[in-house]
């Protein structure tokens, strides 16, 4: 009978702990989640899916995670939760259809370079434009917003172009008319490269980088900071592509493609880290810190010549082909 | 393979079981029995033959520093192999016994080539394949101190080794893919010494063995085209253990085994390729008896080494005498 | 999940209250005849007083995998084989007649290679191999056990419920990559990512089995649910390559769920001879609703299913001592290694305070 008591009691007691287990066991949140198929994923838009031009010029997201894409001739596309809206002359009040660089603003808006002119564009959809009446055709090649909020434009044979709030004003100097590129790294120097080196602006004086010091080429056609505050440098022609790291020494990169030179015609960072470098002839370059992997017709991929990349609010890639559309990547996963 | 054809016969030799007579086997009735040790070579006119079969894997080994490593490329490679033995009882302190292998190694090596600047991409697959007859051995043993009247027993064995299987690469595509040799090519001399004594349940068990490599010609490496003069570095392999007897019908052994090979050579040059190596390994095995089966199942163990691998190898043991 | 939890509960109670017919109130024999008990009389728990030790080993060989679509793969042509070594320790006690606990601990080390990648430029070449070692112990299992309070004749059934707690480290070590030159300008990389086998968050599991005994046969049938009990966070290594040709390493942190388990098994065995059985066993096992964040989304887990065969034997030695040998041969399955394994394990029993 001892026996028998105890066994109700100890029962008892174990009932009691398994049931608490049970309940204490659903406490966990619900998300939405993604198949794994859905990762390293290339998927690919052109005009047989809709898009008015199949050569993409620039690739920018504004601040609202909206992704703006310009088409050659054709305007710009936002792309807003699966939908796209066109904008070009006919439906808009867009300065030129020739639409060549892109940069956000912080309140939502974004600034469209033409090869007539600047445009504008609020969040809240109102058009403007800005276009030199000192000059003959005020042709943008690159736009950046800095920190601060100032607005440079880099341009061709007019020098760049800066709005520090009350306007632009012109900076011309002959040998460096041509501004192709314009960043700025995490101590506030604004680099502008041209096709005769790279300038550097620290807020009172401009200093050059030229192959003098390093640079694989003086024809800069690409400029990119990372995460780890490394400005990467990318040329017409350079060897190598390079970066200044935070002491502000040159490094030079060996891309592994084999050729003597590389146009680089774009750079980017994804969430890995990983550095994308987007050229004319050599495909589609990702360097994971490591190695350099080479994306070529060669080896399945769309096309050689890859005109700009971007990158959506879901970290997923966007490339702009030179004449083979849009493709979008979806970051693989181990 | 030549290191598991020693392993197989120290497993046969150094396992307890019965005498070869017929047994009811239950382990409560076993339990009254007086312990029958079997001796360290067949009674006369026995005959015992046996299957057994290895298996190891080609995924660590010991670097030159001693050091575990994983082979670090995408390649996966198994040594496994089979024994067919036969021993017989040419009296009671004699025996004879012929050990014919058969090796089934494979390693297969994949890997993919970039060349973006020549727009060139490669796959490749390739294997070496070390399938077929290896080398044949015969051996004699002589117990010295027989075991049948003592419980210190010693027995002094000579293994020939004949070199019947495959000596030259064959089928040679690349470095990474052809028809391995299965055979040293060379014959190989290995005397053995091995003391054994007896306190029921427990028993104690050393060895050494020397094995004599003599000279030959073969083909090195694949690339070649003409054999070369060459001879393997000598083989020692001692080792000891203790076995414990879980019942009359049921031994398990523990052995710590030491084997060092020399430096060989090549056209009378020492080779790095053909350098020294050593393995000191802990082998336990479980062998049991049910009537005239004998069943048994091996693992050796390599703790330390260098330039071997660092693998377990497996066997399983089939025997039946009559 | 609380409904298949609550099913259990109400399939416990309801066999605790249908009699078992011809079971009487557990009586203890001798110790000798309690520890020599062949496997087809033996309850699902250990005696009341009995201690058991099992030390066990698993060798399985990682050749095959089943993919996506149930489809086998065959590894060793992609150079991706590997082998796995599993050392494992359990303790169970009875603490009455029905009612047992224990504990689990195992140790396990494999590892998985990646394709061996060469990139080739007229100024040098890389040759990558990359190696995901898994190694380390895995988290402690704590477990009660009960059975039906009765002498154990032809019919039996248990539930257990247990939670294995975070003691294993499950964050992986920095990484031990290397870097060799093999002439000018070609070089080998050296990959080794040094995982762990923790689940980093408390995971419980309950089970229950029945057993029935007929003549010289037994039948088993088991079902458990292992289930994790909140999300973690792990860490994930980066490496780089620096201007000086030595490796940079940074971690960043990601959150996971460990999936739900859930097993099933059935065997069958047969006793012969009192001291040795012989069974042959099925086991699935599914895995899902587990997922992992990479770079700020969360990915769903595969899921996992896995259908092998086991058989295997059981040798009474001695009165304290068991062998026990099992092969699992996986035939069908999705997203799950198709590994032969062999697995066998020495049980040391004793009863501490009976004479």
């Amino acid at each position: 009978m001892k026996e028998s008591g105890s066994v109700f009691y100890l029962l008892r007691h174990a009932l009691i702990l398994i049931f608490l287990i049970s309940i204490t066991a659903c406490e966990k949140e619900e998300y939405d989640l993604l198949d794994r198929e859905t990762a390293g994923v290339w998927s690919r838009f052109n005009t047989n899916s809709g898009l008015p031009a199949n050569q993409i010029l620039d690739i920018q997201r504004d601040a609202s995670g909206n992704l703006w894409v310009a088409f050659a001739g054709n305007g710009v596309g936002m792309y807003q939760d699966g939908d796209w809206s066109f904008f070009n002359t006919s439906n808009s009040p867009i300065r030129s259809n020739s639409v060549t660089s892109l940069a956000s603003t912080s309140d939502g808006g974004m600034i469209i370079g033409t090869t007539d002119g600047v445009s504008f564009r609020s969040s809240s959809g109102d058009w403007s434009y800005y276009t030199d009446p000192a000059v003959t055709t005020l042709s943008v090649n690159s736009i950046n917003v800095l920190s601060d909020g100032t607005y440079w434009i880099g341009t061709e044979n007019e020098g760049f172009y800066v709005d520090l709030g009350s306007g632009f004003f012109q900076v011309y100097e002959a040998d460096y008319k041509n501004v192709n590129v314009i960043e700025e790294d995490n101590k506030g120097n604004v680099f502008l490269g041209t096709d005769n080196g790279l300038l550097k602006f620290d807020g009172s004086e401009f200093s050059l980088y030229t192959v003098s010091e390093g640079l694989p080429d003086n024809d800069i056609t690409a400029l990119f900071l990372d995460s780890k505050n490394r400005l990467w440098i990318g040329t017409n022609g350079g060897a190598t592509v390079a970066y200044i790291d935070p002491t502000g020494r040159i490094n030079n990169l060996s891309l592994m493609n084999g050729d003597l030179g590389t146009f680089v015609t774009d750079i980017f960072e994804d969430r890995r880290g990983h550095i994308w470098f987007a050229t004319w002839y050599d495909g589609l370059i990702e360097y994971d810190g490591v190695v350099p992997h080479s994306y070529k017709i060669y080896n399945g991929f769309y096309e050689n010549d890859i005109n700009c990349i971007g990158e959506d609010k879901s970290g997923n890639m966007w490339f702009g082909l030179y004449s083979k559309g849009l493709l979008k990547y979806t970051l693989p996963i181990e | 393979m030549k290191k598991a054809a020693i392993f197989y016969i120290l497993i046969l030799l150094s396992c307890k079981g019965f005498a070869q007579t017929e047994k009811i086997i239950n382990p409560s009735d076993l339990k009254q029995q007086t312990v029958i040790t079997e001796p360290l070579s067949l009674n006369k006119g026995f005959t015992r033959v046996g299957l057994a079969y290895s298996y190891s894997a080609l995924d660590k080994y010991f670097n030159t520093n001693g050091k575990k490593m994983y082979s670090p490329e995408s390649s996966w490679g198994i040594v496994s192999g089979a024994q067919v033995m036969v021993q017989y009882g040419i009296t009671d302190r004699l025996m004879a016994e012929v050990g014919v292998p058969f090796k089934f190694d494979v390693t297969n090596y994949h890997w993919r080539i970039y060349a973006p600047g020549l727009d060139y991409m490669e796959i490749s697959d390739m294997s070496v394949r070390g399938g077929g007859l290896a080398d044949l051995y015969l051996s004699g043993t002589f117990q010295v101190i027989p075991s049948s009247r003592h419980k210190f027993s010693l027995k002094a064995s000579l293994d020939v080794t004949i070199p019947t299987g495959r000596k030259n690469p064959e089928n040679v595509v690349s470095s990474y893919d052809y028809d391995a040799p299965t055979g040293y090519g060379v014959f190989v001399l290995s005397p053995r010494i091995t003391a054994r004594l007896v306190h029921y349940p427990y028993s104690w068990v050393v060895y050494v063995q020397y094995s004599y490599n003599f000279s030959g010609s073969r083909i090195i490496y694949p690339g070649d085209t003409e054999e070369r003069d060459y001879r393997y570095g000598n083989n020692i392999y001692a080792g000891g253990g203790v076995n414990l007897h879980l019942n009359e019908w049921i031994a398990l052994t523990n052995d710590l085994v030491y084997s060092y090979t020399g430096r060989g050579e090549i056209e009378n040059v020492s080779d790095d390729n053909l350098t020294t190596s050593y393995t000191f390994s802990y082998q336990p095995r479980i062998v049991f008896q049910i009537r005239r089966f004998r069943l048994g199942e091996a693992v050796n163990i390599p703790l330390k080494g260098r330039l071997t691998g660092a693998d377990p190898l497996y066997v399983l043991l089939v025997q039946y005498i009559f | 999940m609380r409904k298949k939890v609550h099913f259990l509960l109400l399939v416990m109670s309801v066999s605790f209250i249908v009699p078992a017919f011809g079971q009487t109130e557990s009586k203890q024999g001798d110790k000798y005849t309690l520890l020599t008990m062949p496997y087809i009389n033996r309850p699902l728990n250990t005696y009341r007083g009995q201690l058991q030790v099992n030390a066990g080993y698993r060798f399985a060989v990682r050749s095959r995998s089943f993919d996506a679509d149930g489809k086998k793969i065959v590894l060793k042509d992609d150079g991706n084989s590997s082998v796995l070594h599993y050392y494992f320790t359990e303790v169970k006690y009875g603490l009455t007649s029905f009612m047992e606990i224990g504990g689990e601990f195992y140790y396990m080390k494999r590892g998985i290679r990646d394709e061996t990648i060469s990139y080739i430029s007229t100024d040098n070449a890389y040759t990558v191999n990359n190696l995901k070692e898994y190694k380390g112990p895995g988290d402690l299992f704590l477990y009660t056990a009960l059975r039906l309070p009765f002498e154990y004749k032809w019919f039996d059934f248990g539930i257990s419920g247990g939670i294995f707690l975070p003691t294993a480290g499950y964050k992986p070590d920095q990484p031990s990559h290397s870097i060799t030159a093999e002439s000018v300008n070609a070089y080998t990389i050296n990959y080794h990512f040094n995982n762990k086998n923790g689940f980093g968050v408390p995971v419980y599991m309950i089970s229950a089995a029945a057993k029935f005994t007929f003549s010289r046969l037994a039948f088993e049938a088991g079902f458990s649910i292992r289930d994790p009990l909140k999300e973690g966070t792990n860490i994930r290594w980066d490496q780089e390559l620096t201007m000086l040709n030595t490796f940079a390493y940074e971690n960043k942190p990601y959150m996971y769920l460990p999936d739900r388990t859930m097993l099933a098994n059935a065997s069958i065995h047969y006793q012969p001879v009192g001291w040795f059985n012989i069974y042959l066993g099925g086991n699935y096992t599914t895995m899902q609703d587990g997922w992992t964040e990479y770079y700020g989304l969360k990915y769903r887990n595969p899921e996992m299913h896995l259908f092998s065969l086991e058989p295997g034997f059981e040798i009474q030695i001695s009165p304290t001592l068991i062998l026990y040998q099992v092969a699992g041969i996986p035939l069908a399955g999705r997203n799950a290694d198709a590994s032969i394994n062999f697995f066998t394990s020495l049980r040391f029993n004793m009863f501490l305070f009976r004479k």
